[in-house]
């Protein structure tokens, strides 16, 4: 009756979450919802998404392909803004991008500027921020040596792989400093390997940079693996199925961690839940 | 009504400006910018329709004859040359050249070998637009997909047929480029060579007006070929749809 | 040693190559040259020179002041013409090309001022400027602005959804929005633009003086066979169809420089 105890264990943790005030959540996505066109041509992406996401906590969201996980995310960056309901950050209503957030989308290739130098590129942020250039060529040379790319700073986006490219998206976010760090399907255009690199990458960056993260992603291994707390959605239109507190601690890494039999479990009821 | 509304952004702007060319030239005293009014009038009674039959068909016929008679030869050239890509190489050279000198520069060639007839004007306009259609075909033929053309190989389709229904709608976007670069040659070489020797067509109507001063007419004469461009580019925007939609469905079975 | 051999034998296969353009391209001169007398020969006609009177005639033409003066007269006024029509053209396209409801409203009206044959104008920029450097300047600057803006507004237009997102996402102010973001993304179809735009300004150029008589090489070209002096008219025509290669040529380096990054120069260079 193993699974019967872990449901137990989830449960009281859970009910923790909710026990502790709102006022503490840093991100609250209140009630979203959101449709995509008008009349005959009305599609509802989002029935009404409800969670909240502690300081310091990285809650990653799945849910079936389509089911409104970007969305979620645009609402999110204040790069789209709901037909109802708000996202509330520290307490603020978000509208238009926040000031203390910085997002790492899927498709590096198109959110790095193939103009500028990879060091230009992590700076260039920077500028909106009132910093001086010798400091924003700093903070960028920093944020990219925490990435393990301090040999790349001048060449172009386009003369790097793939997985350093998207190394140099982390990067750009991490020079902005910000408190909380979304990732739109971060490492699902590079291949299973660079995807492992990836994945320990981030969890080296959250110890040395407290941030409040929000990843989206369709890779359920990877939501566990990385995540304090996964959100599942069901699909058409999007609500939260349940929330899955990842309780594996802060130590991980592929080997032991993935072979750990509390994963295999939580993974289990991670993916009971998406296909439910 | 959004379309409604669509319609009536797009109209907005050319109503506005022809109301305030109307209103500005009114009272215009300057021979250079007689009143619209006065356009719009001598329009009616230069052209409609004895000056179009007359005159814009000449023009339109050395046009239709040169331009087409280019783009025939262009394409066929053109997958004969791609066929062959050691003697494509090697008059590559050549051919930038000539797609690169302004074709108006022979007219005074053409001139005076061949006389002030149609047979000069039709071979001017084919020389001025031939070069970007075949440089454009031969380009295209040589990047119909590589896939495309080897399982057409190992299909044993016969050769006219590959040609036919492989070849050319492969190559079509690009030959359709080109076609389009020789529109605006052609038109441009047909007016010059009818400026030139001043015979007959809208080019040589213009001409003459300025020659007698007559800036109403000169004036009916630009308005007038703005609506011939306007018109042939719908017609070739049309078309270009056409191909390129067949194109696609050729396309979709195959990827 | 082991790793010299090799590259000694790509930089002779590299010589080897180059040594075979060379002799290819000596080639097509050659049977270039042996095609047009033989056209001269079967013309037999005054208007078209052989190549030894043709060739006499370049020797002569070539160091003499009105070569020169033609060919400045020509390219001072493509040059003040491209200035003018880029000064126009560029900024309007991009202003129109930023904004979706210009996009629509000035279509018409761009579409149909772009189709008439600026050859058109001749006659009336005559008579407003006589045959000189100022009515060619005009007659360029017209013809050559339409590709400028049409090109430029779909270029800014061109903005990829997902840069624009990030660098909204990072709160890039405006002003640098526009510098680092939509002019880049603007450039590959503002350089098409201005490609296009130079050789239609060459063409009208030669043309405008060729109908009027307006100093430059058309007007030598059209005074060569006026005054059946055939084979000097033929030296402008040679000099006009090099200056068109030397602007495809010219613009075509530009590119590469200015485009680097862009997919099909990276394609070109790897190739």
């Amino acid at each position: 009756m193993a699974s019967a105890h872990a449901r137990t264990g989830v449960v009281t943790a859970e009910a923790a979450k909710r026990a502790a005030p709102d006022v503490d959540a840093h991100v609250h996505v209140d009630r979203l919802h959101h449709v995509f066109g008008r009349g005959a041509a009305a599609r509802t992406v989002l029935g009404s998404v409800d969670f909240t996401v502690a300081r310091g906590e990285h809650v990653s969201v799945v849910g079936p392909s389509g089911s409104g996980k970007t969305t979620v995310l645009r609402c999110v960056a204040g790069l789209l803004t709901p037909t109802s309901g708000q996202v509330r950050l520290d307490g603020a209503p978000v509208a238009g991008p926040p000031e203390s957030l910085a997002v790492v989308f899927q498709d590096y290739s198109r959110s790095l500027l193939p103009w500028l130098t990879v060091r230009s590129n992590v700076a260039l942020p920077l500028r909106g921020k009132g910093i001086p250039a010798p400091h924003r060529r700093e903070r960028a040379a920093e944020a990219l040596a925490a990435v393990g790319l301090k040999d790349s700073l001048h060449q172009y986006p386009w003369q790097l792989s793939g997985g350093m490219q998207q190394r140099v998206a982390i990067a750009r976010a991490l020079a902005y400093r910000p408190e909380v760090l979304l990732m739109d399907e971060p490492f699902a255009s590079v291949d299973a390997q660079t995807r492992s690199d990836l994945e320990d990458l981030v969890l080296r960056l959250k110890r040395v940079y407290a941030m409040t993260v929000i990843a989206v992603t369709h890779d359920i291994d990877e939501a566990v693996y990385l995540s304090d707390r996964v959100v599942v959605l069901s699909g058409h239109p999007a609500e939260v199925v349940e929330s899955v507190p990842i309780d594996l601690g802060a130590d991980r890494d592929q080997l032991t961690t993935k072979s750990d039999p509390r994963f295999a479990r939580l993974r289990a009821r991670v993916l009971r839940a998406v296909r439910h | 009504m959004r379309h409604l509304r669509l319609v009536a952004q797009g109209l907005a702007l050319p109503l506005l400006l022809v109301g305030a060319w109307w209103w500005v030239s009114a009272d215009s005293t300057s021979p250079y910018f007689p009143p619209l009014r006065e356009i719009v009038a001598e329009f009616a009674d230069t052209w409609l329709f004895t000056g179009i039959r007359d005159v814009l068909l000449p023009t339109l016929g050395t046009f239709l004859a040169g331009y087409s008679i280019a783009i025939v030869a262009g394409v066929v050239l053109g997958v004969a040359l791609a066929a062959n890509d050691a003697v494509a190489g090697f008059l590559a050279p050549l051919l930038e050249f000539l797609r690169a000198l302004p074709p108006i520069a022979l007219v005074p060639a053409f001139i005076s070998v061949l006389g002030l007839g149609e047979e000069m004007r039709i071979s001017a306009v084919v020389f001025a637009s031939i070069w970007p259609v075949l440089l454009n075909t031969i380009d295209g033929v040589r990047g119909v997909d590589v896939v495309i053309r080897d399982s057409v190989t190992v299909f044993r389709v016969p050769r006219a047929q590959r040609l036919l229904f492989v070849t050319l709608p492969g190559a079509s976007p690009q030959i359709v480029a080109g076609v389009r670069v020789g529109l605006a040659l052609s038109l441009i070489a047909v007016i010059v060579t009818e400026m030139v020797t001043s015979a007959d067509g809208v080019g040589a109507f213009s001409r003459s007006a300025q020659l007698s001063f007559d800036l109403p007419a000169m004036w009916t004469a630009i308005i007038l070929m703005g609506f011939v461009g306007y018109t042939l580019n719908l017609l070739f925007d049309r078309l270009e749809k056409r191909t390129l939609r067949w194109h696609l469905r050729m396309r979709e079975p195959a990827s | 040693m082991a790793l010299t051999q090799p590259h000694r034998g790509r930089a002779a296969e590299h010589g080897a190559a180059l040594v075979s353009v060379a002799v290819r391209r000596i080639g097509l001169l050659v049977l270039a040259l042996a095609g047009w007398e033989l056209l001269a020969r079967i013309l037999d006609s005054r208007a078209v020179p052989a190549v030894a009177p043709a060739f006499d005639a370049l020797v002569s033409t070539v160091p003499s002041g009105p070569f020169w003066a033609a060919l400045g007269g020509t390219l001072q006024s493509w040059g003040l013409g491209m200035l003018l029509a880029a000064g126009i053209g560029l900024p309007l396209g991009l202003l129109i090309g930023s904004s979706p409801l210009a996009m629509r409203a000035t279509r018409g009206v761009v579409e149909f001022l772009r189709t008439v044959p600026a050859i058109m104008l001749v006659p009336l920029a005559v008579l407003l400027f006589g045959a000189t450097v100022e009515m060619k300047v005009v007659l360029i600057t017209l013809s050559a602005v339409w590709p400028l803006l049409v090109h430029a507004a779909y270029g800014i237009g061109h903005v990829d959804a997902v840069a624009r997102d990030s660098m909204r996402a990072f709160r890039l102010r405006r002003r640098d929005r526009v510098v680092f973001l939509y002019l880049p993304s603007a450039l590959p179809l503002v350089a098409t633009g201005l490609r296009v735009a130079a050789t239609v300004a060459l063409l009208i150029s030669i043309g405008a003086e060729i109908v009027t008589s307006a100093p430059g090489i058309g007007y030598e070209i059209a005074l060569g066979q006026a005054n059946n002096a055939a084979p000097r008219s033929f030296v402008y025509v040679l000099l006009s169809g090099l200056l068109g290669v030397g602007i495809n040529l010219g613009f075509g380096a530009l590119e590469r420089r200015v485009l680097f990054w862009h997919a099909s120069q990276r394609a070109r260079s790897t190739a």
